[in-house]
């Protein structure tokens, strides 16, 4: 496995524990009858910050191991597919932002909204990343 | 999704061999490029771009056409 690929697999894992971590809570929070503005705004700055932490932690030990490898950081296909991931998981945003401005209309729930932002800014990340690991594998 | 093969083949192993047993590590240097991304051409995985084409066949001091072919649709 690639420098690359070893980064998006642990920006794959990260976002998957640590976003599975804050729907986890906010379906804990709907339960308990809880679930307001301030609750999601202090999760969401939890989980930001949990972001930001393992991903330096995850990224440090990676590049710590690719320092001992050799080759360039990055080039033409790397570059290739990063775009190519990127513009199909911007269609997953697209749709977010659409069904964002729907639900605004529709629940005028600034709870609600913010999270079916989130929902779709979480799938169109992990579209993102699955699709580079996709393109790393069986070619582009 | 299934496996991209893309229609440019190349012989790019066979040249390496020819020259001496070059390992794909150091093509991929003097190129500019990864390993992996040498890999990726040979397997037929990824076709490179046109300056990448042209700096890999004067490694071999060969023409692109005789590095790359195309193979059109049956």
């Amino acid at each position: 496995m690639t420098f690359q690929e070893k980064s998006i697999t642990a920006s794959l894992v990260t976002m998957l524990v640590v976003w599975g971590y804050y729907f986890f809570k906010l379906y804990e929070y709907r339960r308990a009858d809880v679930l307001n503005f301030e609750s999601v705004q202090g999760l969401l700055i939890v989980v930001v910050v949990m972001t930001i932490i393992v991903s330096i932690i995850a990224h440090a030990l990676i590049a710590g191991r690719k320092a001992l490898e050799e080759g360039p950081e990055e080039d033409e296909r790397d570059q290739l597919i990063t775009q190519r991931a990127t513009y199909l998981a911007s269609y997953v945003l697209g749709a977010g932002v659409i069904s964002t401005l729907l639900i605004a209309v529709v629940t005028a729930s600034l709870v609600a909204t913010i999270n079916v932002l989130v929902l779709f800014f979480v799938l169109s990340e992990l579209t993102r990343y699955v699709l580079q690991l996709l393109y790393y594998r069986r070619g582009i | 999704m299934g496996r991209k093969k893309s229609h440019i083949t190349n012989r790019i192993r066979e040249l390496r061999k020819l020259a001496g047993g070059r390992t794909q590590q150091e093509l991929a240097e003097r190129v500019g490029v990864t390993r992996q991304t040498i890999v990726a051409i040979e397997r037929g995985n990824y076709s490179p771009s046109l300056e990448v084409a042209f700096r890999i066949a004067a490694e071999f001091d060969r023409t692109v056409d005789e590095v790359f072919s195309f193979e059109r649709d049956s």
